[in-house]
């Protein structure tokens, strides 16, 4: 536990501001009572850890500016917010933070409503009368921990450990391992995260070419030609803030301009921004990148030398055993003609040719992969996404400038060792509920679109305790009500949601989260390449009785004791946090008044360097660390029982949606695209005011759903704008207003993601009395599983379209 | 008389409203000729761009993290300002042998799928 966390930045600049003021009251003559007693104390705000008690800049009107690290989006920037007589009131960027540099969207500004929000949960909640009746009493937080924990140990002395599962969402810092260790001491292999909805597939599709376990990051700045493949890069990508800067500086500040390219069925805000918006046919980023390398390699484009030396499986080559083997070269140069892209992703053959050339000759050239939910879910994310990533083989910007970096961290300080003890062992070896890793889905790292299933089925056996951590799956995937079943067929289902959203109302007991702008913790830096952490930290005391999962979970282990206590021996997750970071080397006050730590210098490797197997080959597990990057996946032929040579190479497989044109596409003419938008929270945490307001950043729409169509489209259906329509698929309807957008694939639709969720509070404008914004886009869908990746495959679903 | 000292009293809140809010730190944010001109160095000192404006380098965020003084830091009194100190020898990172390992062929080898999942799943980050 630190001592003293009080934040100082250098004085001067506390001094000049306090001046301000004096220079303001004095000049003026007037107005000094609002400021009299004001003092500005920079960076302090909470001034002891959370053990102390937070002791909060005064009950008068004293100022401060606490630096914390915003956690409204996966792009984790730093924050500072002006806290005056202990009420957070303004939400800046933190100008020394290298990710945003002072710089903050207005997600981050408008997350004081989420700390301020009405519908917050501020006592520990049992559920009385039937699951998701509503019939709740407000318990202590010692009643609520012995009731789970009655129902952890009960199931440990059952001998049942792994009938307990922990269903995640995006964890940050700390959190990802004290969540893994918490349920391997326990004795569970059931920790289940969202990746499969998301990012899953572009992690696999690094590890089994790049050999790098992690995604991807970009180095935008000294790029000069960056081809975005789906997602939204300006406005919901991981790293978007960071991003942001570094192309206007792409484009606008330096002697030779950068080109970004935009490939979406739907223009976005990227699309508008980008110097080329490229539409494509939903579900074929992969036949595209396909046919560029069909482009470049046909024309002797590529890096030769590069791809020579450290690439493997570009030429035909013959096995230890003499067998022969297709290389990517003549695969791509077999199947990708651009005759046939062309006819797959309805784009023109010239475009395509363009795009190649411009991309190979234009170094340094990225192809960047999109980690947004549903971005490449279409059934063939893993191959999609390797032959996007190839792109970067083809034309050496493997850890080049201006190319893929491979993102470092942090060497921190060891876990402490663990023993499992037999309980453990056994719930350890049983298969997983989600079925990741099974036959079929070898690879998937979760599989959370087949839980509900599973949970209904009791297969491969009953959940008895089942965790919701920064997830709501009833509202992601609700697999037509499915999941809802699913979650009140559980005996007992604990939520850690800050509000009542749809997974928690189904909960026995909801144990309120804390906010980000209520708890310590840390961050790690991502997007820039080299290592670094932003501390999170209080900037007012708690409003309500709530807590920080990361408390909830070492009070768990404790009480539940033995091995559990003994792995997680922390008194608070800021204890942990400051052991796990105790280990790098800087002088803490400076880490504490910056309000982040990093390296500040990214190396690249150079081919052949000492570093180079750190960034190329690094992760393999079952194929050579011979830095060199695969075309053909030695890792999946070592993993795969009797490959075929395409299992091993990036390949083109049509979407199942795509491929029918007989009666059930006629019904069904319409195509349903996903894209995130800025406005959209990572998760849900209540009804943001001001985000509704600016929902539709180009349609316009506020506080409603909208569902956009190409206008040739809408014409045909004789429908008129802003006329409300039914939206139905095979597995469900909404209504909405259309919106006639030309810049949209033809035969696409789309609805905005994000919306639809119940409140407590009767929020809105239009209809005063509305409990739910907007509609859910996910009721229309019916997530499947990828074979090998595990990703949900649900893009594009076929709608119909007709007057309400 | 009351309304005009009231209009003048509205007048003069605005005055110092604008003057205080001056010095919010958004305003830090922005690249200006006039710190080029202070301190005596090119844009390109603080920034990564020659002509200024958008991501700061090391050098420009120190010398933000310490109040924009006279002098913008060097290198190394940066990295010391903002307490980094590195964990890497650039050196590795330079090639020094012309020499390529040659590619080594696919072999089949076998691990649990159980074993290799869990693997995968301890990854670096968040
Ligand atoms: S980009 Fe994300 S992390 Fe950064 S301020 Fe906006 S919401 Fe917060």
């Amino acid at each position: 536990m630190p001592d003293n966390l009080d934040l100082k930045k250098p004085s001067d600049s506390s001094v000049t501001r306090r001046d301000f003021i004096k220079i303001g009251a004095t000049a003026a003559g007037v107005g000094a009572a609002l400021w009299a007693g004001s003092r500005l104390q920079k960076g302090s705000g909470v001034s002891s850890g959370p053990a102390g008690g937070a002791a909060i800049a005064a009950q008068s009107m004293e100022e401060s500016l606490v630096r914390t690290a915003c956690a409204m989006c996966p792009a984790g920037c730093g924050l500072e917010v002006r806290v005056v007589g202990g009420k957070a009131v303004k939400v800046e960027g933190n100008a020394i933070h290298p990710l945003n540099q002072g710089v903050c969207c207005l997600k981050g500004q408008a997350s004081l409503e989420v700390l301020y929000s009405p519908e917050r949960i501020r006592n520990p909640w049992r559920q009385l009368g039937a699951r998701g009746s509503g019939d709740w009493e407000e318990i202590s937080w010692d009643e609520a921990i012995d009731l789970v924990v009655e129902k952890l140990v009960a199931l440990r002395q059952a001998g049942k450990p792994h009938s307990l599962a922990l269903v995640h969402g995006e964890l940050r810092g700390e959190m990802r391992g004290l969540v893994n260790r918490f349920m391997q001491v326990y004795g569970s292999p059931n920790t289940i995260s969202t990746s499969s909805l998301g990012e899953q597939s572009v992690r696999l599709a690094s590890y089994l070419t790049q050999g790098v376990n992690g995604l991807p990051v970009y180095d935008l700045n000294n790029a000069s030609y960056v081809m975005a493949f789906g997602g939204n890069l300006l406005e919901s990508s991981r790293h978007v803030i960071s991003y942001l800067g570094s192309l206007a500086f792409m484009r606008r500040g330096r002697p030779q301009r950068g080109k970004l390219v935009a490939v979406h069925p739907r223009l976005s805000l990227t699309g508008i921004k980008a110097d080329e918006w490229v539409p494509i046919r939903p579900g074929t980023y992969g036949a595209l990148a396909l046919g560029m390398a069909n482009v470049i390699i046909n024309s002797n484009l590529y890096d030769q030398d590069f791809v020579r030396d450290f690439t493997f499986g570009f030429e035909d080559f013959e096995d230890a055993a003499g067998n022969l083997h297709k290389g990517f070269k003549s695969l791509v140069l077999e199947r990708y003609t651009l005759e046939r892209v062309s006819a797959i992703t309805g784009i023109a053959g010239e475009t395509i040719a363009r795009l190649a050339g411009e991309f190979a000759t234009n170094r340094p050239a990225v192809a960047m992969l999109p980690t947004e939910p549903g971005e490449l879910g279409s059934g063939n994310s893993l191959y999609s996404a390797m032959a996007i990533h190839s792109l970067n083989a083809l034309v050496g910007s493997i850890d080049a400038p201006g190319g893929v970096l491979v993102q470092r961290y942090p060497t921190l300080a060891e876990w402490p060792e663990i023993s499992l003890d037999g309980t453990a062992l056994t719930g350890l070896g049983q298969p997983r509920i989600d079925g990741a890793g099974q036959a079929d889905i070898p690879l998937a790292l979760s599989a959370l679109q087949q839980l509900p299933d599973r949970i209904l089925h009791g297969e491969p056996y009953p959940v008895e305790v089942l965790l919701l951590l920064n997830a709501n799956p009833v509202y992601d995937l609700p697999q037509g009500g499915r999941t809802a079943q699913a979650l009140l067929q559980v005996p007992f289902v604990v939520s850690f949601a800050s509000t009542l959203d749809e997974s928690a109302a189904h909960a026995d007991l909801i144990l309120p989260a804390s906010t980000f702008l209520e708890v310590w913790g840390d961050d790690f830096m991502e997007g820039t390449g080299y290592a670094g952490v932003t501390l999170r930290r209080p900037v007012v005391e708690t409003l309500h009785n709530t807590r920080d999962p990361g408390d909830v979970l070492l009070a768990l282990a404790k009480h539940v004791g033995g091995g559990l206590a003994e792995a997680l021996p922390w008194k608070s997750y800021w204890e942990l946090v400051r052991y796990r970071l105790s280990a790098i080397d800087t002088d803490w006050e400076i880490f504490e008044s910056n309000g982040n730590w990093s390296e500040m210098v990214y190396f690249n490797a150079s081919p052949g360097s000492a570093a180079w197997n750190r960034v190329v080959g690094r992760d393999r597990r079952l194929s050579p660390k011979d830095g060199r990057y695969d075309f053909f996946s030695r890792e999946l032929y070592s993993l795969l029982a009797n490959p075929r040579d395409e299992d091993c190479l990036p390949h083109f497989e049509l979407p199942a949606t795509l491929e029918d044109v007989g009666e059930f596409a006629q019904e069904y003419p319409f195509l349903l695209v996903s894209q995130a938008l800025i406005t959209q929270s990572q998760h849900w945490q209540g009804v943001v005011p001001t985000l509704q307001e600016a929902y539709g950043l180009q349609s316009h729409a506020r506080w409603t759903s909208w569902v956009e169509m190409n206008p040739q489209a809408a014409e045909a259906l004789g429908l008129e704008e802003n006329e409300v329509v039914w939206i139905e698929s095979q597995f469900g309807r909404v209504q909405a207003p259309v919106r006639f957008y030309p810049g949209l694939w033809p035969n696409a639709v789309f609805l905005p993601a994000g919306l639809g969720h119940s409140s407590r509070v009767k929020w809105g404008r239009g209809s005063p009395e509305a409990l739910v914004v907007g509609v859910n886009p996910n009721v229309l869908v019916h997530m499947q599983s990828e074979l090998l990746s595990g990703q949900a495959a649900f893009n594009p679903t076929r709608v119909k379209i007709y007057k309400a | 008389m009351a309304t005009a000292w009231k209009v003048w009293l509205c007048l003069l809140a605005i005055f110092i409203v604008a003057l205080v809010s001056f010095g919010q730190p958004n305003a830090t944010v922005r690249a200006l000729p006039e710190y080029s001109a202070q301190v005596g160095e090119p844009c390109a000192t603080c920034h990564v761009s020659p002509s200024g404006g958008g991501p700061r380098g090391p050098r420009g965020t120190a010398w933000v993290a310490s109040s924009k003084p006279g002098a913008v830091p060097d290198l190394l009194q940066a990295l010391e300002i903002l307490g980094v100190r590195l964990t890497v020898d650039p050196l590795e990172y330079r090639a020094v042998t012309q020499e390529i390992d040659s590619a080594a062929a696919p072999e089949k080898t076998s691990i649990p799928s159980a074993e290799l999942l869990e693997y995968l799943r301890d990854y670096e980050g968040n």
